[in-house]
């Protein structure tokens, strides 16, 4: 990080001139930097968001099928996907000549692969988000189901029932308040890689505006060397706003158990 | 209970110190320099060594004919053993330019695969051994004649880099959909309205050359865009270009919303019926495609008239190489015309050649044009009329950073 | 209803698998057919004549794999248990986050500098220890979710039927935590399996694993080819999850949390 650091401030670096702050400059008048930061926290929340609500319908849906037979292990099978098979296989289901189209020109509802709605490569990154959810949310399905075990939900679901609550109560205050702060640091990490990962943007995401690890390697390949460190100050900043998000959310979690140790 | 911590730290202190060991810097034996010998004296001296070739793996016929030719040969016949490991591009020159930076005396490249580009960037770090290619005995082969050959974007090459392929940038399409091809701006403009959603180009090298070539077209006259970088120049030609890309945009793939991020992109989208043109700047590749049943048996490749870009790529030696004796002899093999021919074969690559017809011997070349046989791609002779060479390289700088900022942000 | 919905589920976390092998022996398949219209099974030939190069590939990709994916664990779990209980306990999971929150390639690059400094770039171990950096962040921050009351509670009562501290992991612990430790072994796993930019990087091209020569074969645009190579890719963590899942379904301990198993 230090490096990095350096670097950003010519400090360091092959074709580096000395000390200057010429490129923190740039990039933080530049509005792209910016943009595409929002965006990327946006898109990473969202895509999160979405696929907790998933796994947890899934899990409240499906019950105890999750841990009995075949489909325990094939809830597995998104983990052996990398993203960029991810990317790719989203591009030839959702795309617009992709199997999902062609089911459509097979019903006869469109004529042309033009006339299939557009899912991916847009600018609001549907595709980007759609590809996301449906890789993590198994993942989060089988998470919930393991903490649900262990935290003992049903136990205290029961009890909560046997207290007078209905269904709808007793999942609301008891089980999502457990499950999401045992599942809380896992959903960090995931976040974090969801914002800051690279080929589904790449692969599957419109020109502009472009995720944060687009715009890095882009500004890292960029034909003039000398403009490298433009990519080590956006890296930075990114990874400065994404340490103190998470300090932030963290201290936050830490300080309402407190709170309710001490009732 | 600080032991888990304080385990990891003796594991850290114990891998740092057994990396160091073996890397104790003995320093690259002070070799000579394999320029100031005799050729005998370079074969023996690069007998038994091994040289590690940063190329392009993603094409499956390149790597065949690497591995199973010209790695068995070097093998065979010299006693050198030649490793191929992915690389190119940006990734060597980072590699290259850290390895600098810390200060590292033997590099873990000896050979890169490099265009204009690179070759740009390599020199202005100080990356490339050279002055070389007037010591190998192929040398006399090639042709320096050629302006497309001896000079790499503008630059001349001063012997730096060896000159390796030679490849023109075509459109593709299948005449199956498109039986009358648009061969002019104005005509694929038409082709574009009349045809909604059915083109695009990448992001990439590919596509960005693909908007040079039409600088040509809007060029009263070639020679404006040879010779050193000229500011005023480019952006008359540059708004010309983005004015016709501005024109048809409504009417590409995703209304001109989003555009392919590599030429990989966009071979998919033409294979998978999404589009109906593809482009490419190995003027062989349609062949190989079709072969590989991953382009419809209709597919062709074109021109068009106002000019498409015609460029070379070459090989370069690393300047803290270990191996510069080996790696002088590799280069050597690749530009002899055994090896030259054999991968001008659309069967083997379809690559064409740097050495000049008329040096060689009357029954090699005619070898070589037997060898040139293309089925879909038209032949090199079809197409030369239509070649440019390639502007300097602030062109491309400035053309990727002028499309991001004036076309896709707009 | 429930019945349908898992089977539903079941088809949907299949149709990736079966559309790569589709796609892989696929010769045309083009607008606007269903299915392929010609087949070969020559991508496959080609991919696999390739027998010597590929094994070794293999090799070095499953050991770095294990490797780390063992020693991110086993350091993790430890880790993750001192971090749950530790008072300032948010900000140092937030911390943990830290290489995750850089983008890789910038990462790449830094690490390759200072690997490079210190002689450990362009062979396994330096790979390895780059990776582990990523896999061991995981494994503390996947685990540290284990850590509760109820573990605790647990470890005092053994504690206070005179258990000695090792007897307290390897007979209390490790079994109750063993779903989850699999769990993040396999992750762990997968991140060095995975791994491209980081092996690319920091073996300067001299340490070849599987995935180093089947994602240069992502950027030719043949997706035929890259299905197949996502295939061969993907079968290794494939099975190895058949094997675990077995494993699994007779794990031995009976407990109290496991009992509907």
């Amino acid at each position: 990080m230090g490096y990095m650091l350096l670097y950003s401030v010519g400090g360091t670096g092959l074709l580096s001139t000395g000390w200057t702050l010429r490129y923190w400059h740039e990039a933080l008048q530049d509005s792209e930097t910016w943009i595409s930061l929002g965006y990327s926290f946006a898109i990473g929340l969202v895509s999160l968001v979405l696929a907790l609500a998933l796994a947890l319908a899934l899990q409240t849906g499906l019950g105890p099928q999750v841990r009995r037979g075949p489909l325990r292990s094939l809830l597995f099978v998104p983990l052996a996907i990398p993203a960029l098979v991810a990317a790719l296989l989203s591009v030839e289901l959702f795309g617009n000549a992709g199997l999902l189209a062609r089911l459509a020109y097979a019903a006869g509802w469109i004529a042309r692969p033009n006339d299939f709605p557009d899912l991916l490569f847009t600018a609001a990154g549907s595709g980007i988000v759609l590809t996301y959810v449906l890789l993590v949310a198994p993942f989060l399905l089988l998470l919930l189901d393991r903490l649900a075990r262990h935290e003992r939900v049903d136990d205290l679901t029961w009890v909560a029932r046997t207290l007078g609550a209905s269904r709808w109560q007793a999942w609301r205050r008891v089980t999502l308040p457990v499950l999401l702060r045992a599942s809380m640091p896992t959903l960090s990490v995931y976040f974090i890689v969801l914002v800051g990962a690279f080929e589904v943007p790449l692969l599957v995401g419109a020109s502009y505006p472009q995720m944060i690890s687009v715009l890095v390697q882009r500004k890292f390949s960029q034909f003039d060397l000398t403009s490298k460190p433009q990519a080590y100050v956006v890296a930075c900043l990114y990874g400065v706003l994404a340490m103190s998000l998470l300090m932030a959310l963290f201290s936050w979690c830490s300080r309402r158990e407190n709170e309710g140790v001490n009732h | 209970m600080r032991w888990p911590q304080f385990r990891l730290l003796i594991l850290l202190l114990l891998i740092l110190f057994l990396g160091g060991c073996d890397r104790s810097a003995a320093p690259a034996s002070a070799a000579v320099d394999p320029r100031t010998q005799s050729w005998d004296a370079v074969l023996a001296q690069a007998h038994g060594q091994t040289v590690t070739m940063a190329m392009w793996q993603g094409d499956p016929a390149i790597n065949t004919y690497m591995r199973d030719y010209v790695a068995a040969h070097l093998a065979n016949d010299y006693g050198i053993t030649l490793k191929l490991v992915p690389g190119q591009g940006d990734g060597v020159v980072t590699t290259l330019m850290t390895e600098a930076e810390a200060g590292r005396a033997k590099s873990a490249l000896d050979l890169v695969w490099i265009n204009g580009q690179t070759f740009y960037q390599l020199r202005q770090i100080h990356a490339l051994f050279g002055p070389f290619t007037s010591t190998l005995p192929n040398n006399r082969y090639i042709d320096w004649s050629n302006p497309f050959i001896a000079y790499d974007f503008q630059q001349p090459v001063e012997g730096y880099e060896a000159p390796w392929g030679n490849v023109q940038l075509l459109l593709i399409t299948d005449s199956a959909r498109v039986p009358d091809p648009p061969l002019t701006p104005q005509a694929l403009a038409a082709w574009i309205h009349a045809h909604p959603g059915r083109f695009t180009f990448d992001t990439g090298f590919t596509g960005m050359s693909f908007l040079k070539s039409l600088m040509y077209a809007f060029a009263d006259t070639p020679a404006e865009l040879q010779g050193p970088f000229d500011p005023t120049t480019y952006q008359c030609l540059r708004d010309k270009v983005f004015a016709w890309v501005q024109s048809v945009r409504g009417d590409l793939w995703h209304h001109g919303e989003a555009f392919p991020a590599s030429t990989a992109q966009l071979h998919q989208l033409f294979a998978n019926g999404e589009v109906d043109f593809s482009m490419s700047f190995n003027d062989g590749e349609v062949d190989n495609k079709v072969d590989s049943g991953m382009f419809p048996a209709t597919a062709t490749a074109f021109a068009l008239t106002t000019g498409m870009l015609q460029n070379s790529h070459y090989l370069g030696i690393v300047d803290r190489s270990a191996h510069k004796a080996a790696a002088m002899v590799v280069v050597n093999f690749l530009i002899s015309p055994a090896a030259q021919l054999r991968k001008l074969q659309p069967a083997v690559w379809g690559d064409g050649t740097v050495l000049a017809l008329d040096k060689l011997p009357a029954t090699i070349r005619a070898r070589f044009v037997q060898a040139e046989q293309r089925r879909h791609a038209p032949p090199r002779s079809a197409i030369q009329p239509y070649a440019r060479r390639e502007p300097a390289p602030e062109v491309m700088i400035h053309l990727t950073n002028d499309f991001r900022l004036r076309v896709l942000r707009e | 209803m429930r019945r349908g919905l898992a089977v539903f589920v079941a088809l949907a976390l299949l149709l990736p698998l079966a559309l790569l092998l589709m796609l892989s022996l696929a010769r045309q398949w083009m607008w606007p057919a269903l299915l392929p219209e010609q087949w070969q099974l020559r991508v496959w030939r080609d991919l696999l004549s390739d027998t010597a190069g590929i094994g070794s590939a293999v090799g070095r990709s499953v050991l770095m794999a294990v490797g780390v994916g063992i020693a991110a664990t086993s350091l993790g779990f430890p880790t993750s248990r001192q971090v749950a209980r530790h008072r300032r306990r948010g900000r140092l999971l937030a911390l943990i986050h830290l290489p995750y929150a850089l983008s890789p390639v910038v990462l790449g690059v830094s690490l390759l500098y200072m690997f490079l400094k210190w002689h450990l770039a362009g062979h396994m171990a330096g790979v390895m220890l780059a990776q582990l950096v990523f896999a061991y962040a995981y494994a503390v921050i996947l685990l540290s979710g284990f850590w509760n009351a109820h573990t605790d509670a647990l470890v005092d009562l053994a504690r206070t039927l005179g258990a000695e501290r090792r007897q307290v992991w390897w007979r209390v612990l490790v079994p109750m935590a063993m779903p989850m430790l699999s769990v993040c072994l396999f992750q762990t796993f997968l991140i060095s399996w995975f791994d491209y930019p980081l092996t690319l990087l920091i073996g300067s091209g001299q340490v070849q694993t599987l995935t180093i020569r089947l994602f240069e074969y992502f950027s030719s645009g043949d997706i035929r080819l890259a299905a197949s190579c996502a295939v061969l890719l993907m079968l290794p963590p494939l099975l190895a999850l058949l094997v675990n899942h077995r494993l699994l379904s007779h794990s031995a301990a009976p407990h109290p949390d496991t009992l509907d198993d």
